[in-house]
């Protein structure tokens, strides 16, 4: 099992405020990983601090052997509420990440097209602007610009809360099947335990603040896997009741 | 609002009527003499002014118009390209904040003895007067827009690995452009009421001072003939801007 993510000894505050106290694990190449946590335990934050977009007080983050200094195209992220720039078409957004990584802007498209093809449902939407789309559809550009930015991992922060119960469902499957094709390396943070569990091949659950680790769930169910399976119940159940939510 | 097709047609008769009335109660009380018509004369003559010198009334729009394009010109790249630094950069906005906040409430005619004074009678005193008088607006809303960009679409660009000049060039501008566009603008509207001000003062040609001489003649006509050419370029410019704002914005 080759190492992406190895998180050690992660400390954070906010002044006075401790919010991540002391988190260690490891994420493998190719791993669909899901954080789960109650409101405000800081697993944001924990995903934040992987991207580069805020920094922390003790431990390392390292990425693929590499310290974590800044934001960058390797943790491509897709955001909670899109994030896709308004000002730009569909086929605009998604080429933004190889152009900034140097490519000509035809080497650009080819990419773009390419994430057109692996998450469905935009075909058609390529000269669109984002207030044409849907929720749903937003969060579809959102991830196909992620991918386009060949990420060593993908990091998602909630990327279905903000979608109706339907489309929610739809966004898991299709995820799971861009997972599948791409073999991309998927960081999910989420307070939705079910969708952890639909997606994910480990679940890590924390603690309220300050966010320890208390568990890490394996998920050993094959996909697509039956949300109605006992099997699937039982280990929901399992993750709810160390969230103390039962 | 919901119109009924009735009330669309109301609606078009007053906006053609109401000032058609007034121009009817106005060349009454000129021909009547009700009131003195060397004061105001009727619209008809004012009119006249437009068929017997057309040559002048032109000649000087397009001296004001030329003064404008290149003051207002100077006072676009200087507040876009201000304006973005001073946004976008917490230094440059320290090392201008101070100046720009001492001269900003100046109004620009206050600048017009002092313009006379550096530039002589002339293009370049009137340039200049243009150029503070548009330079605020222009300046004040990029730093806003800029300021006011949402963080989230930074740190996604952050994220995709843009660098500074990338993010200024596709997320702090594009984002920025709907007030930087409105500050152009109002830049415009108000270089236009510049170059008349400039114009009576500082200069020998322009419509600003084909009133003011108009005026030292008593030639009231060819004073309201100036006033409504004045309206109705800056009201063309204003519609030519919104019009562009919309096709810039479509994204909107």
């Amino acid at each position: 099992m080759e190492v992406i993510l190895e998180v050690e000894d992660l400390r954070k505050s906010y002044d006075d405020l401790l919010v991540l106290n002391g988190l260690t694990f490891k994420v493998a190449k190719g791993e669909f990983f899901a954080i789960v946590g109650p409101s405000g335990c800081g697993k944001t934050t924990l995903l934040r601090i992987i991207a580069g977009l805020e920094d922390y007080d003790e431990g390392r983050v390292l990425v693929d052997g590499k310290e974590v200094t800044g934001p960058g195209p390797d943790r491509a992220m897709v955001f909670q509420d899109y994030a896709i720039f308004p000002w730009k078409t569909v086929l605009e957004n998604i080429m933004f990440a190889p152009l900034m990584q140097g490519k000509d802007r035809e080497e650009a498209e080819r990419i773009a097209r390419w994430c057109l093809e692996v998450v469905p449902g935009l075909e058609g939407f390529e000269d669109a602007y984002p207030k044409q789309l849907s929720g749903g559809m937003k969060q579809r550009v959102a991830i196909a610009r992620a991918l386009a930015a060949k990420p060593k991992i993908l990091l998602m922060d909630e990327p279905f809360a903000a979608v109706d119960a339907q489309t929610r469902n739809k966004l898991q499957e299709e995820l799971l099947k861009v997972w599948e094709k791409t073999g991309q390396t998927i960081l999910l943070v989420t307070h939705n335990v079910e969708e952890a569990v639909f997606l994910a091949d480990r679940v890590m659950v924390l603690s309220p603040r300050p966010a320890e680790i208390v568990d890490i769930v394996e998920v050993d169910l094959p996909r697509p896997r039956d949300r109605t399976d006992p099997e699937f119940v039982k280990i929901r159940a399992e993750i709810l009741e160390m969230l103390g939510a039962r | 609002m919901i119109l009924e097709e009735a009330d669309r047609r109301i609606e078009l008769a007053l906006k053609v009527g109401v000032p058609a009335a007034i121009l009817g109660l106005w060349e009454l009380v000129s021909r009547l003499g009700l009131a003195n018509p060397v004061l105001l004369p009727p619209p008809s003559r004012v009119f006249m002014v437009f068929v017997t010198h057309p040559g002048e009334v032109l000649r000087n729009a397009v001296t004001s118009l030329y003064r404008v394009l290149v003051g207002y010109s100077l006072a676009a790249v200087l507040g876009v390209g201000l304006g973005i630094l001073v946004g976008t950069y917490r230094t440059a906005r320290s090392a201008l904040d101070v100046v720009i906040e001492l001269l900003r409430p100046i109004p620009p005619i206050a600048w017009i003895p002092l313009a006379i004074l550096w530039f002589g009678i002339g293009d370049p005193a009137a340039f200049f007067i243009i150029f503070i008088g548009a330079f605020f607006p222009i300046f004040l809303n990029t730093v806003s827009g800029i300021r006011n960009v949402d963080r989230v679409y930074v740190e996604a660009a952050l994220n995709l690995g843009a660098d500074d000049a990338a993010l200024i060039r596709h997320v702090l501008v594009p984002g920025a452009m709907p007030s930087i566009l409105t500050g152009l603008r109002v830049g415009l509207g108000i270089g236009w009421m510049c170059v008349v001000a400039a114009e009576m003062i500082a200069a020998k040609s322009g419509l600003g001072y084909m009133i003011i001489e108009a005026q030292r003649v008593l030639a009231t006509d060819e004073v309201i003939a100036g006033m409504l050419t004045i309206g109705v370029l800056g009201l063309l410019m204003d519609r030519g801007f919104r019009a562009l704002e919309g096709r810039l914005l479509r994204w909107r």
